[in-house]
């Protein structure tokens, strides 16, 4: 693992979760997503539900402590970093990545 | 230096939704930049809210029993900060009548909660007696980490309907959290009771397609040992300390009056509303601009329907809300940056800790 995060946000949700990355870039068109996939979105989405409720993790480009993310991932006791700024842009699907929602960082694998 | 004399809720109120703010921040909100909207309406939601508390104070209606017909009390605050922000984007020509919704406003929720109206750090409505009933009626099932996920995605999957009935301004409406409340009398020390309260899960008048909805009301009580809870601005927004995923020691699942205890019978409720909730955002691709601006005119009228109702006045949109919005150019989302500190927002002429005092004041 590298050692230095590929990104950094808010640490919206504690706990360490890894897997492989999806991106959604249109909540209207939801990907296909395994369970264990991180969920990586500019924002979260109720139309996402489904995904979200079999995502090992969340990331997003923007939002705080009280975004729909942070609240859905504290309650379902998923790691959660928000307000990255870039997550959509630098993540790739497939990609392996430990997010780490205790210190609000990403870590490519 | 002019001296501002205000009242002190306006304190407690402005403390309140900064930290929200913190907490919500930055944002990107849909399907309309609702701070257009507001700003359209130059106060034409503020006048219809008036003509009805002038009626209710001609009914003589008490404020208790104002509130006691709002089954969103948080979504009650949430117009509160809405009928402000409206205000600060008028011509201010307004001010009395302003200044009497607001204070009507504050009276009602000073009976709707019983400490902390402003929820700068709980969501409280109910009594240490009514806690108490509440827990000796209720059926409680045994807590596990299992069953706290079970119920937490039961819990988002009625979030999430909720949320594509009324969408990112007026979800308060269909989504509270209580509490919390001390439990420790009845099932030991730091234990707390929490109550998930999902209302108006079935808002025919908003989307008549509603009606074949199985469900329109559902509750989560949950007993939790070892975990603080407090919640910003409306109870939706939590924060807690503490795992609730191992800290759930009780909880019970009520869907229209009837008890669900079968892990089997709740995933699949939790699916069947996910499944609502997709179903009714894919709605929003086929509106058209004018649409949605119309659809934030209901939610508003909706948000107010008990006051409206109680009053005997109209409950839907006015003509001049409807003029004033249709002819307005309004953006797809609105956009927030990160929040300024609590210092800068005191003296920021843009946010209401500064004008609501002038406003009291002259």
């Amino acid at each position: 693992m590298n050692e230095k995060p590929i990104l950094t946000g808010f640490a919206a949700s504690q706990g360490v979760a890894e897997g492989r990355v999806k991106v959604v870039l249109d909540p209207h068109k939801i990907p296909t997503f395994k369970e264990g996939d991180i969920l990586v979105a500019k924002v979260t989405e109720p139309s996402m539900i489904v995904i979200m409720n079999k995502a090992a993790a969340f990331v997003t480009d923007i939002g705080g402590i009280t975004s729909h993310a942070a609240i859905i991932a504290r309650e379902i006791g998923l790691p959660c970093v928000t307000d990255t700024k870039n997550a959509t842009r630098l993540l790739k699907d497939r990609m392996r990545v430990r997010v780490d929602g205790t210190k609000g960082e990403v870590y490519r694998l | 230096m002019k001296r501002l004399t205000y009242p002190k809720w306006i304190d407690a109120y402005t403390k309140s939704m900064h930290q929200a703010f913190v907490g919500m921040t930055p944002a990107d909100w849909g399907p309309l930049d609702f701070n257009q909207c507001f700003r359209a309406l130059n106060g034409a939601f503020i006048e219809k809210l008036h003509e009805a508390i002038v009626q209710i104070k001609r009914k003589k209606i008490p404020a208790g029993e104002v509130a006691r017909h709002f089954l969103s009390p948080s979504g009650f605050r949430a117009v509160f900060y809405f009928a402000v922000t409206e205000y600060a984007f008028s011509d201010h020509t307004k001010r009395a009548q302003a200044r009497e919704v607001f204070d009507f406003f504050n009276g009602v929720l000073g009976r709707m909660f019983k400490k902390d109206i402003w929820a700068y750090e709980s969501n409280v409505i109910h009594s240490e007696n009514e806690v108490a009933a509440l827990i000796r009626r209720t059926p409680w099932t045994k807590g596990s980490s299992d069953s706290a996920r079970l119920v937490a995605r039961l819990g988002n999957s009625a979030s999430a309907l909720s949320y594509a009935l009324y969408r990112d301004y007026y979800v308060a409406e269909s989504q509270e959290v209580y509490g919390p409340y001390d439990a420790s009398s009845h099932f030991g020390p730091h234990h707390i009771l929490v109550i998930k309260h999902y209302p108006k899960m079935r808002p025919i008048a908003l989307w008549p397609q509603a009606r074949t909805f199985r469900h329109a009301d559902k509750k989560l009580y949950l007993i939790y040992e070892g975990v603080k809870m407090k919640c910003e601005f409306i109870g939706m927004h939590t924060r807690y300390e503490g795992d609730l995923m191992s800290g759930l020691r009780k909880y019970a699942v009520e869907i229209d009056g009837v008890f669900y205890n079968d892990p089997k019978a709740i995933k699949k409720k939790t699916e069947y509303i996910g499944g609502l909730a997709v179903k009714q955002w894919g709605l929003y691709r086929s509106m058209s601009k004018q649409d949605l601006k119309m659809k934030f005119l209901e939610w508003m009228c909706w948000s107010c329907r008990p006051l409206f109702e109680l009053a005997g006045t109209d409950t839907g949109p006015s003509d001049t809300m409807m003029r004033n919005l249709k002819r307005a150019r309004i953006a797809d989302r609105i956009k927030m940056p990160a929040m300024m500190s609590y210092r800068k927002y005191l003296k920021s002429r843009d946010w209401e800790a500064y004008w609501l005092k002038d406003l009291y004041t002259k």
